[in-house]
């Protein structure tokens, strides 16, 4: 049976929730101790996303009275940049390091050199191939893409009055390990409707152009189709722009994260739904990760930061509005240590 | 006939037949084109026999629509390698001119302000290229490789790594437009071909391309202006993927610093499946156009066949190296085996 | 007065003195053949008078003016065409785009554009053709579809049509057969005959032989012997250009 998980962000996950809400109780927060500067190693400095963690992360720095180091290659497939990196900070000896790992292979080695040198390193947004770091906090491309199949499967019993009919859905690259994680959790979900056929998935290679060609020709080929999933941003911004073109209406549409473009079609109802991240509780969290590892606390070793999903009707939400667009992200009751836990399920 | 005794040196009277049919296709001027052209044909016969989606008003549209931003591109790619070069930038420069197109509309610069202005960065970008190439003497495979990881750069460092969003309604309802049942991309496509056709075919600039590609040494003795040629053709290269980088911008009404990303290849592909040869001296706007309809057609095909995405990469590139290898068949029949 | 005539022609390469002096004078209507071994500075001589390579002493006349070629081009200009051992022609052009490459004729397209006048090159390319009987079948056929001789043939006839007072051949029959020497050795004597003046550099005593009306031969950087052809041997010619003349002068 459909499980009718909670859409509003006001739930963050659990895990999140406890683990914050045990280092508010500690007295680790209110210490003030001004010379202790913790590294942020992100993924591309050139991206918006990132940006969007290393504001976390000075919130984060800002609340424990400490200093943060931005740093990171410019650009995702600058293994060796960011390995030197880690290098150079090993031999400055921090008190702890966050890192947004660039290849879970290449950066287990310097991860696991740092741990040897008796540095804590907190690993956001992406695994490693090691266990040999403090904690891991990331979302949890399963259970995110399970969200995006539950809101495809509402936003259908919305339009058509029962969720079936035919899906199909737009994937970004088969390689990327998220990626796969997420398709497979939209399939998941997607199973629990035994109404909904899922008809065919396209390859559009990250490219919004070939999304949209994609999209055209599906809706082409599809005349009874009910519902497309697009499982990232350049992804949704390409089937979004096709659905505009073409004027599909009656069909869901689904996508991820939140480009400005995206949640323009969010608000004229072109996408339904878009389930979005939150790269700015990555830094934030693991700024305060690192400190609490610094100061020897005990943490847990995997974090899921969690995925919210924004509708039509609460795009203009207050509580959206710094998940859509991270520039604007401030940290809102409802994800301060003291908010009140409540179960994904 | 004496031109033919070249044939004789094939030594098998058994090919034969083959030079006849190859003689027989060079009367049509376009050997591969027009194998090409057939194969497209045919392609679009059985789909529209096969499936009750294809041959609808919608997605004949959707294809002209496809291949138009596509074939601009292609056509522009063509230039650099008719005289024996090649322009890797070009996926680049489509996503650096649409972020900033797209920029300088949002910050308020009137539209033909800030076309100018973008084509006046194709300008520059193909100036360096050509600099590069023949000032410097590094080879367009390398200063345009730079490019390509430069200009893409460029384009995340213009829009701060998002999509530029939030053109003026003109430039976004551009793109959709249709005069004549025909979408503006497809007009824009044909105007942009007519006319590089037209210099490529009837003009002395385009004739020194075509033999400065078969026989540097033969062009720079004849006295033509080589450097020029080399400007020339950089600069077209760099200004259609300019203009197909806005183009792209209005139909996906943003400007995205990953746009384009690969088409560099695309382009490559369609001119050479198109009749062009990589080693320089030979290839047309129309033989480009055909290849880039081709393959526009198979991807088509492929979503509305519902054909594995991954079988159509595979069939992608089997088919351009069974073009070319048919290709260098017929060339070599025509000249004799060397 | 001569038609061509170079005095002291002198050029170095670094400490390398490749022409030591080199007089040299060609009349109109006659082939002068230029042999030498290799090395002996053939090449540069004719790259001097073709406008390639500047001197660095001496005097060239063409007609009776002297003349001092900055490019190429300027020679080209002047009346002097070069048909190199490599042909230089544009194998995917036609044959008529490569008579006349780089100096298309062009009419006004809508009275505006400048477009290449491909129907009078079509047309001036089948008289040429015909004039020289040279069995090249078309005019647009392209030269990748050529022989080797009727490639040679497409050369010479450039040079023809362009009323070049000199022609400079560079090894034309190096890459030939056999049987297309005699076709480029009758193309020779045909441009004499139209009153050019045919400078020939070649390897083969018996070709030259056949070609020219006079012979100079190079040896290390001068002219050691000019003759007419019916007055000499190969054997007397292998002599200069082997230095065996000079070891015995300076022997005596």
């Amino acid at each position: 049976m459909p499980r009718h998980t909670p859409c509003s962000p006001r739930f963050a996950p659990l895990a999140l929730g406890v683990a914050l809400a045990g280092l508010s109780a500690s007295p680790l927060a209110s210490a003030q101790e001004s010379d202790i500067t913790i590294p942020v190693v992100i993924k591309a400095t050139t991206a918006s996303y990132w940006q969007a963690v290393f504001d976390g992360a000075h919130q984060a720095a800002d609340r424990l009275g400490i200093q943060i180091e931005e740093l990171g290659p410019a650009n995702e497939t600058e293994v060796a940049r960011q390995i030197a990196i880690m290098e150079n900070l090993i031999s400055r000896q921090p008190s702890a390091i966050v890192l947004a790992p660039v290849s879970n292979d290449a950066m287990a080695g310097p991860v696991e050199s740092a741990t040897d040198a008796g540095i804590p390193v907190v690993i956001i947004d992406s695994g490693v191939d090691t266990d040999r770091y403090a904690s891991l906090i990331a979302t949890d491309n399963f259970a995110a893409g399970q969200r995006a199949g539950h809101a495809l499967a509402e936003c259908m019993e919305r339009t058509g009055g029962e969720p079936a009919g035919q899906v199909a859905y737009l994937r970004t690259n088969p390689n990327g390990e998220s990626l796969v994680s997420r398709d497979n959790g939209f399939l998941d979900a997607i199973g629990e409707y035994p109404e909904i056929e899922v008809v065919d998935n396209r390859v559009a290679n990250n490219d919004t152009a070939k999304a949209m060609n994609d999209t055209l020709d599906l809706l082409n080929r599809y005349p009874d189709l009910k519902g497309i999933f697009a499982d990232n941003q350049l992804m949704g911004d390409g089937a979004g722009t096709a659905f505009a073109e073409q004027g599909a209406e009656d069909v869901c549409l689904v996508a991820f994260d939140s480009s400005e473009l995206e949640v323009d079609f969010l608000r004229q109802g072109i996408i339904d739904s878009l389930v979005v991240q939150d790269p700015y509780m990555m830094g934030y969290t693991g700024v305060w990760f690192a400190y609490a590892a610094s100061q020897g606390v005990a943490l847990p070793t995997s974090v899921d930061t969690g995925v919210h999903v924004a509708t039509t009707e609460s795009v203009d939400e207050p509580d959206f509005t710094g998940l859509l667009d991270p520039k604007q992200r401030q940290l809102t009751p409802y994800l301060a240590p003291s908010a009140t836990a409540a179960g994904d399920d | 006939m004496a031109a033919h005794d070249a044939n004789l040196s094939l030594g098998r009277r058994m090919k034969a037949p083959a030079a006849t049919r190859t003689r027989h296709l060079r009367k049509w001027g376009l050997p591969v084109e027009t194998l090409v052209l057939g194969l497209t044909l045919a392609l679009w016969i059985v789909m529209a026999l096969t499936t009750s989606t294809f041959l609808t008003a919608n997605n004949v549209v959707n294809i002209l629509r496809q291949v138009s931003i596509d074939s601009i591109i292609a056509f522009g790619v063509l230039f650099p390698i008719l005289i024996r070069g090649i322009d890797l930038s070009v996926g680049s420069v489509v996503a650096l001119s649409g972020v900033v197109c797209a920029s300088l509309l949002t910050a308020g610069v009137p539209i033909p302000l800030a076309i100018g202005l973008t084509l006046l960065l194709g300008v520059a970008i193909g100036s360096l290229n050509a600099f590069s190439v023949y000032r410097l003497g590094i080879p367009a495979f390398i200063i345009t490789l730079a490019g390509l990881q430069a200009f893409r750069g460029g384009a995340f460092l213009v829009s701060d790594g998002t999509s530029v969003f939030g053109l003026p309604k003109a430039l976004s309802t551009f793109a959709r437009a249709e005069w004549l049942g025909i979408p503006s991309l497809f007009w824009s496509m044909l105007i942009i071909g007519l006319v590089l056709h037209f210099i490529l075919s009837r003009t002395r600039t385009g004739r020194y391309m075509l033999a400065m590609g078969s026989n540097h040494e033969s062009a720079r003795r004849a006295g033509i202006n080589i450097k020029r040629i080399v400007f020339f053709a950089y600069i077209i290269s760099s200004v259609t993927a300019c203009i197909a980088g806005m183009l792209l911008m209005s139909r996906m009404s943003i400007g995205s610093p990953t746009a384009g990303v690969a088409y560099e290849l695309n382009a490559i592909a369609a001119a050479v499946v198109g009749g062009a040869s990589l080693f320089g001296g030979r290839g047309s706007v129309l033989g480009t156009f055909i290849g880039a309809l081709l393959f526009a057609t198979i991807a088509n095909a492929a979503n509305l066949l519902g054909i594995d995405s991954f079988w159509q990469m595979v069939a992608t590139g089997v088919l351009i190296a069974a073009v070319v290898y048919v290709d260098n068949l017929h060339k070599r029949r025509q000249s004799g085996v060397k | 007065m001569s038609l061509l005539e170079v005095r002291d022609l002198k050029k170095r390469f670094g400490a390398v003195e490749v022409l030591c002096g080199v007089d040299l004078t060609l009349e109109a209507g006659e082939v002068l053949a230029v042999v030498g071994d290799n090395g002996a500075g053939k090449s540069t001589l004719i790259k001097h008078i073709s406008g390639v390579y500047r001197r660095d002493g001496g005097d060239i006349s063409l007609g009776g003016e002297a003349v001092s070629f900055d490019s190429p081009k300027e020679a080209r200009r002047a009346g002097i065409e070069t048909v190199y051992q490599d042909l230089a022609l544009a194998d995917e052009l036609s044959v008529g785009a490569n008579i006349f490459l780089g100096r298309e004729p062009t009419r006004r397209w809508l009275g505006l554009l400048p477009v290449i006048d491909r129907g009078r090159i079509q047309q001036e390319t089948q008289r040429l053709i015909d004039s020289i009987e040279s069995h090249i079948p078309d005019g647009a056929t392209t030269v990748a579809g050529l022989s080797g001789g009727q490639r040679q043939a497409v050369a010479i006839a450039r040079a023809l049509y362009w009323d070049a007072k000199v022609v400079i051949l560079d090894e034309p029959t190096a890459a030939l057969a056999v049987m297309e020497r005699e076709n480029v050795i009758k193309l020779s004597r045909m441009l004499a005959a139209k009153g050019v003046g045919v400078i020939y550099i070649g390897h083969n005593l018996v070709e030259i032989l056949e070609v020219a009306d006079r012979i100079a031969v190079m040896y290390r950087g001068r002219i050691v012997h000019v003759t007419r052809s019916e007055e000499t041997t190969q054997e007397e010619l292998i002599k200069y250009m082997t230095g065996y003349s000079e070891r015995r002068e300076s022997a005596a």
